[in-house]
């Protein structure tokens, strides 16, 4: 790699501070005005579009959240961009982070569990779908990267209020191109909650066989036979390293 | 240059037009997309892009190589637009001459370098790096800008040429760009694109532009604006027959509508061409 030149870093120091603080101090040492517009003025035309850009963007990824956090929308992404800066270079990833930040500022869990859902959304229609290929119970398998695994405590039907009810466990995932949302009956969020880790699906059982009364093993064997034997068209579930 | 040969007059193919596309395609002789948006790891769009290959050249033109940016090169952007390369066999990648990210956070913006020798030399070698790794001709754009900076010692077209000619890469001329900067930094156009080394501008793009209280804003979101049809005309004279794609970004209009204004660059070209008898 090339060394850049001192002022270059300077310059793209100061000018990414200015841009992210949105001020046009030390614009005069930085930019020549023109005969129409100061240096201030000039710059401002940078400054006027990073804000928005973000906002905007993060709004079409959660746009219920953002309907919900109304007027605070604006500030708490920019207190989620200054604080978790993204790296990603497509906006799509610009929201990576935004629940665990909007969980660490002590929102409500119920808004949390809603943003999660809505980056899920996301990650569903963006993501790369795997086949399966032949399985045996020693083989690490994992979730798939289309697939997020929440669970909400929400009434989805009164959005945008957010109405207690009991958890529901749902997988949101990649159907056709799109994100489509499921609900888990208990026994299968069980099982794929073994998979959020690589697990083999002999460790999965055991770990099964340990979390539910001795009565209802037969039913996990049996649950889990099942779900293998549909496994390949689910497209939830992969092997670790995919071949 | 590339694998795959490119001429005619093409469009920045977006989501909307994806099904239009699909029932005309003569229309266009290729088109050109975000590199960004099908270096995902899945979804729709590589879908879609295997299919769109199949029928027409794509280039693909990206606006986060950050190639400005005083970081190291950003390895896994590169991975992921090698992939693409791999896909579809362009002839060219295309990029921005500026800066997008800074300490790893992108800015998302198209953000302008000083012109000094130093940084002549500094993106020159980063160009020849990334061209050597894609294997396949890269090309960089001159975007429209807002500032000039105090740093600044060379002219914008000497800038670019040095970096082109050094790298042995080469240009593609936004003549929306040229004429919006010229506005907004009070050059002439005309200098700028009769200053250009020939052999090296491969690619032209046309569009928009916003007239704002005291500046150009580059917007991509309304109709080729007549300045730059005129310095379109003016550039064929200067140009041997080079790609022209027409990009609109915003307020996209119905593909018939985008077609029309692609046929009218196809007259412009037609009658600057045609001889006098």
């Amino acid at each position: 790699m090339p060394t850049p030149p001192r002022r270059l870093i300077d310059l793209q120091n100061w000018m990414t501070n200015a841009i992210i603080a949105e001020t046009t101090l030390g614009s005069v040492e930085w930019i020549t005005p023109s005969t129409q517009r100061g240096s201030d003025d000039r710059l401002s035309t940078y400054l006027r579009d990073f804000w928005p850009r973000c906002t905007d963007s993060l709004a079409e990824d959660f746009p219920r959240t953002a309907e919900i956090l109304d007027a605070q929308w604006e500030s708490t992404v920019k207190n989620y961009i200054r604080q978790l800066p993204t790296m990603g270079f497509s906006l799509y990833h610009l929201g990576d982070n935004f629940p665990n930040f909007l969980q660490s500022m002590g929102v409500s869990d119920l808004l949390v569990q809603l943003a999660s859902m809505e980056k899920a959304n996301v990650t569903a229609e963006i993501s790369s779908i795997h086949s399966i290929n032949t399985l045996s119970a020693d083989t690490p398998l994992i979730l798939q990267p289309h697939c997020t695994l929440v669970s909400i405590e929400f009434e989805v039907e009164s959005l945008p209020k957010l109405v207690q009810t009991d958890p529901v466990p749902l997988i949101i995932f990649q159907s056709d191109y799109n994100p489509k949302i499921e609900s888990l009956d208990p026994l299968e969020a069980l099982f794929l909650n073994q998979f959020i880790t690589p697990t083999c699906l002999s460790d999965a059982y055991d770990r099964m066989e340990r979390s539910v009364s001795d009565d209802s093993m037969d039913t996990v064997a049996e649950f889990i036979d099942d779900w293998m034997s549909r496994a390949t068209s689910k497209f939830w579930i992969m092997r670790k390293d995919p071949q | 240059m590339g694998n795959r040969s490119v001429s005619g007059f093409g469009i920045g193919l977006r989501p909307i037009h994806y099904g239009d596309f699909f029932n005309n395609p003569s229309d266009v002789d290729f088109v050109e997309i975000i590199s960004e948006n099908f270096m995902l790891d899945g979804g729709r769009a590589h879908a879609i892009l295997a299919e769109v290959a199949e029928i027409v050249p794509v280039i693909p033109h990206g606006v986060s190589l950050s190639i400005g940016s005083s970081d190291d090169i950003d390895w896994d952007y590169l991975n992921r637009l090698k992939r693409l390369v791999r896909a579809i066999n362009p002839p060219w990648v295309s990029d921005h001459l500026c800066w997008s990210r800074h300490h790893d956070l992108y800015m998302h913006n198209l953000l302008p370098v000083p012109q000094t020798p130093d940084v002549a030399v500094f993106i020159s070698e980063k160009a020849r790096i990334i061209q050597d790794y894609l294997e396949v001709p890269l090309l960089l754009e001159n975007v429209s800008s807002y500032v000039t900076y105090t740093d600044s010692t060379m002219t914008e077209w000497d800038f670019l040429s040095e970096i082109v000619s050094t790298a042995n890469c080469y240009i593609l001329l936004d003549i929306n760009n040229v004429v919006v900067s010229g506005y907004n930094h009070g050059f002439n156009p005309i200098d700028y694109i009769t200053a250009l080394p020939r052999d090296r501008v491969k690619q032209h793009h046309l569009a928009g532009y916003r007239v704002k209280d005291n500046f150009i804003l580059d917007s991509h979101d309304n109709a080729v604006s007549d300045p730059v049809w005129e310095l379109y005309r003016e550039s064929i004279q200067f140009f041997d027959s080079i790609p022209v794609v027409l990009e609109r970004d915003d307020s996209i209009p119905p593909w018939n509508e985008l077609i029309h204004e692609l046929t009218l660059a196809k007259k412009i070209y037609a009658n600057a061409t045609t001889p006098i008898n």
